[in-house]
């Protein structure tokens, strides 16, 4: 047998099994048949006997097929899973050759990666996360709302604007069939406080009063005992349920305490009532956010009845019918589905009210829903720029390897396989990025849960879990595509493509450079928008802090009281306690004023009043506020025109007032206010606008009336004491608190805070995303000035004999600077362009987070531009002045 | 191979075919006939059983195949023997020696007096 000539090039790619083995088995059958008619068989009779021969002809090649593919099979896996161990070991190798860049290339994505997978469990608690509740897009809040459309305020503000009883019970009379069904709750006011007595004094719960049907509807199971049901409608017993934070802190986690009585002080006024506890609430439970309510009081309907009519302070939740759409059930709510009854105290809008239906996730996230996002997408825009400086450090070592890959592309590794090199590459320093940054995450949460602003809904959710592993992996696929595929096809390409051809290296670099300095002149872009914005947060937050508060909060210090008890409700009894407190917290060392207020400065709670404007029809709505004379005096406020409130000014003197600047303004226009009259009383003085509940709003018209003269007796005030220069106001705390305890040892003092932290707590969520915008856009900057010096360095190297020459030729350093320079340099200028030009594109949806700066303003976005420049040109000048011109000498006479 | 003939012993077939292979590289029709020639046409070996073995001996790695031209020019696949089929065949060699020597020495023996 002569020996065949190998075809090797039919080894690959695999044929298909079956064609290989009908060929193969033809080919048998005709020499066989050719060999017996040699030997004299007629052609029949050979076919047959070589058919004899063989066996089961079908069957046989039916295993070959199968072996064949088999093998196959096996074969494709057994070099995917070879080339896979190849690209991976390679990898290893070269981080180890160069450990500095593998770090480098880790830590960039961890701190990408870190910061997004912290944000993202806020934004998973927050935004992502269904409410704990069944089925919670069915929920809404029932809110009364003008039939024009527009919103009072905004959602969070506002609250559960209450509903009367008379709307509660018509709704319930009639049934809400066709929207669904509803509960109704009383929340957030002051009878719904309970007062329970701990032994060592009585603390204040959070209380609220809800119908029986409150927990079905929202799909809530106890941890213990039951909740209410429709059932307890038909009974008497009063029940109430307890949240697991309450029962763990009070009660002591003690199981028992379900069936048993506990007594609560509650009300207006106070009476003692003994109620049944019927069960504990699971610790996942959570209705009113950020401060969740602590105990539920059954309300049955028929208690419901029980009150005035027009009494204010029903809320009222419902579930849509399954599948109603939530337009068409705004529709039929609108079309007096719901019908609010004809009250008094809806006259402070011309518009009819109808209800309007708000998503209970909208409701419970509120204000906060666009800055979360706007955190988001800033942790996004940082996650990106950091991918990028892998991808352009990536790109650096393919140029580096030059030499490897000419080798490996002589020897037949196609592009494919260059490309499944930096995937792996790029694949591993993600795996390592993803593993730093959520370590990152973890370690940072507890750091981060304590910048959160309280008024972020649902902090207490967040939590280190499996999401933030998941997400983690997550990012690295994504950091992979974005910081390998990307250099690998845009980097590969030219190289491979030239090297196969056979190009210097030199010159397939070069395109390569191209390619990088266009990943340095992205990241400059996406510097400059988020320093853009950053700028703009930052002037935000700087103009909000010129915000005249109109009063000194400093050194002020406040305590909250509520005389709710019957024995105050005797005449004169308010009176001589104030009068008593007020005498004794000034005998105080270290206090310098002392008064008293119906609501303190940035935490809500004026009465707001319909005043006849003087000299015409027309209705003003204006805060009233109940302060002593004392109240101007601790705060730092001094008239403008006429005088403060005086001690003299008694329930039997002529009723006075003093008013607001902004009042003023409104009601007298250019005329002097003072002793004309607003309503039946006389207006003594004028003082300047006082912030109300936030320093961004607009302050509102005002009038402070003295508390000896009020009409209607608050039972709830504030003290706002001024500590003396020389004292600190949170020493203060333990001898006030001791001076009440003293008049009247059953009275809760609540929320002892100074008003500068109630200042400071109002701007606690702009302060949060503005650091987190500015601290994300400072590490996008140095990232891109680490991209950038990283090229220059790879441009001085590659042209160091051109600059060598021109040195020698006699150039200035600064022309060899420029040389080496342009192009990055005009990368960054582009960059900057496209930057400010997505910066420009998007303030319309940025304006929303702005405070007295323009979107737009031409300012931020020239000193920025300028900024990112010249930051850029320092940093590039860096690697050149390494070389200085005797190097350079050196250099060219070695080469 | 005309029938009826000897009946090879299990694992035989193998041996032949690394045998044969072990001279050169063969396409499946001349390992069949050099059993063939070789063994006088004694052995009852089906053709089909000798492509199965063939098949199953290259996914064990024994023999590699690869289409090349048979000595009239056709195309046809041929086989060749890898260094795990040597070894195999060594091995199995080995084993068919003790066998033949075995057998052969009983066949021979005499009974001892008892």
């Amino acid at each position: 047998v002569k020996h065949p000539r190998w075809h090797r090039t039919f080894r690959l790619p695999w044929p298909t099994p079956e064609r290989d083995v009908d060929e193969e088995l033809a080919f048998h059958f005709g020499e066989r048949t050719e060999a017996l008619i040699a030997s004299g068989l007629t052609e029949a009779a050979a076919t047959r006997q070589a058919e004899a021969e063989f066996g089961n002809r079908d069957s046989i090649r039916r295993t070959l097929v199968e072996i064949n593919e088999r093998a196959a099979r096996r074969f494709r896996r057994g070099t995917q899973i070879e080339q896979l161990r190849q690209d991976v070991h390679l990898a290893f190798r070269l981080f180890r050759r160069s450990p500095a860049f593998f770090v480098a290339a880790v830590l960039t994505l961890a701190i990408g990666i870190g910061a997004n997978g912290a944000v993202f469990s806020i934004l998973r608690s927050t935004l992502l996360q269904p409410l704990p509740y069944r089925n919670p897009d069915e929920l809404v809040l029932l809110r009364p709302t003008p039939a024009n459309g527009v919103p009072w305020e905004s959602v969070r503000l506002a609250g559960p604007l209450p509903l009367t009883a008379q709307t509660i019970l018509g709704w319930h009379r009639n049934g809400t069939e066709r929207i669904g069904e509803f509960a109704a709750l009383m929340i957030h006011n002051v009878p719904n406080q309970f007062d329970l007595d701990v032994g060592d004094g009585m603390t204040r719960l959070a209380g609220g009063l809800v119908t029986p049907n409150f927990f079905t509807l929202l799909g809530a199971h106890a941890a213990r005992g039951r909740l209410f049901s429709n059932a307890d409608e038909a009974t008497a017993e009063a029940l109430i349920v307890l949240s697991d934070a309450l029962w763990r802190r009070d009660f002591h986690g003690d199981p028992s305490i379900v069936g048993r009585s506990i007594t609560l002080a509650m009300g207006d006024p106070r009476e003692r009532r003994t109620l049944t506890v019927a069960g504990i609430l699971p610790p996942s439970f959570h209705f009113t956010y950020p401060d969740e309510t602590e105990a539920w009081v059954l309300m049955r309907w028929s208690d419901v009845a029980q009150y005035n009519p027009q009494l204010l302070g029903f809320s009222a939740i419902a579930r849509l019918r399954p599948g109603l759409p939530l337009a068409e059930a705004r529709r039929r709510a609108a079309e007096e589905e719901l019908p609010i009854a004809e009250e008094k105290a809806r006259d402070r809008s011309a518009d009819r009210l109808v209800v309007g239906l708000v998503p209970m996730h909208d409701w419970v996230i509120g204000d906060t829903r666009a800055s979360l996002e706007l955190l988001g997408a800033v942790a996004a825009l940082l996650l990106l720029i950091t991918c990028i400086t892998v991808s352009n450090g990536l790109l650096a070592r393919v140029s580096e390897r030059q030499q490897e890959l000419a080798v490996r592309a002589t020897l037949g590794a196609g592009r494919g396989r260059l490309v499944r090199q930096l995937l792996t590459e790029g694949a591993l320093l993600s795996i390592g990025g993803a593993v730093a940054g959520t370590m990152l995450a973890v370690a940072l949460q507890p750091v981060l849960r304590s910048l959160l602003p309280p008024s972020i809904p649902r902090v207490g959710e967040i939590a280190v879990n499996g999401g933030i592993v998941a997400f983690g992996a997550a990012m690295a696929t994504v950091t992979t595509v974005l910081a390998a595929v990307v250099p690998a096809w845009g980097g590969t390409r030219s190289d491979a493509a030239r090297l196969l051809a056979g190009a210097s290296a030199a010159s397939s670099s070069r395109s390569a450079l191209r390619w990088r300095h266009g990943l340095v002149g992205a990241q400059a872009a996406i510097a400059t928008a988020l320093l853009i914005s950053a700028s703009l947060l930052l002037t935000s937050f700087w103009e909000l802090g010129r915000v005249p508060l109109g009063f000194d909060g400093r050194k002020v210090l406040t305590v909250e009281l509520r005389l709710l008890d019957t024995k105050y409700a005797l005449p004169g009894a308010k009176a001589r306690f104030e009068d008593e407190l007020v005498t004794r917290v000034r005998a105080i060392p270290g206090i310098a004023d002392v008064g008293i207020t119906s609501a303190v400065p940035f935490r809500v709670g004026d009465r707001l009043v319909q005043i006849h404007r003087p000299g015409g029809e027309k209705m003003d709505f204006v805060r009233e506020r109940r302060v002593d004379p004392g109240y101007f005096r601790a705060l730092h406020v001094a008239p403008i025109r006429g005088r403060l409130l005086d001690y003299t000014d008694r329930d039997v003197t002529t009723p006075v007032t003093v008013i607001s600047e902004s009042y003023a303004r409104l009601a007298f226009g250019g005329d002097d206010p003072v002793g004309q009259k607003v309503g039946a009383r006389e207006v003594v003085g004028v003082v300047a606008d006082l912030r109300y509940a936030s320093l961004e709003q607009d302050p509102t018209p005002s009038i402070y009336v003295p508390e000896a003269q009020a009409q209607q007796a608050g039972m709830v005030f504030s003290i706002v004491a001024r500590a003396e220069a020389s004292a600190s106001a949170v020493s203060l705390v333990p001898a006030i608190r001791r001076v009440i305890r003293d008049i009247d040892p059953a009275l809760p003092a609540m929320n002892f805070t100074t008003v500068d932290q109630l200042v400071d707590a109002s701007v606690a969520n702009r302060r949060f995303y503005t650091v987190a915008t500015v601290s994300f856009a400072t590490i996008a900057l140095l990232l891109t000035v680490v991209g950038l010096i990283v090229i220059v360095a790879r441009v001085v190297t590659e042209r160091r004999r051109e600059l060598a020459i021109r040195a020698a030729l006699g150039a200035t350093m600064s022309t060899l600077a420029r040389v080496a320079t342009r192009d990055a340099l005009i990368a960054v200028g582009v960059g900057v362009a496209i930057g400010v030009a997505g910066a420009y594109a998007g303030s319309a949806v940025f304006a929303q987070f702005l405070f007295h700066v323009a979107p737009r303003s031409p300012t931020a976005y020239s000193s920025v531009a300028l900024l990112v420049l010249g930051v850029a040109t320092l940093a590039a000048w860096g690697p050149i002045r390494r070389f200085d011109r005797v190097s350079l000498a050196i250099l060219l006479r070695r080469e | 191979m005309t029938p009826p003939g000897l009946e090879l012993l299990q694992g035989t077939l193998n041996v032949l075919v690394l045998r044969a292979l072990s001279w050169h590289p063969m396409h499946g029709y001349a390992v069949a006939r050099f059993i063939r020639n070789g063994s006088g046409e004694r052995f009852r070996i089906l053709d089909g059983a000798l492509y199965t073995a063939l098949h199953r001996m290259e996914e064990l790695g024994w023999v590699e195949s690869s289409w090349g031209q048979s000595d009239k020019g056709k195309r046809a696949k041929f086989y060749v023997i890898t260094t795990a089929g040597r070894r195999a065949l060594r091995a199995e060699t080995e084993r068919w020696n003790v066998y033949v020597t075995a057998v052969h020495g009983v066949m021979r023996a005499k009974p001892e007096p008892a």
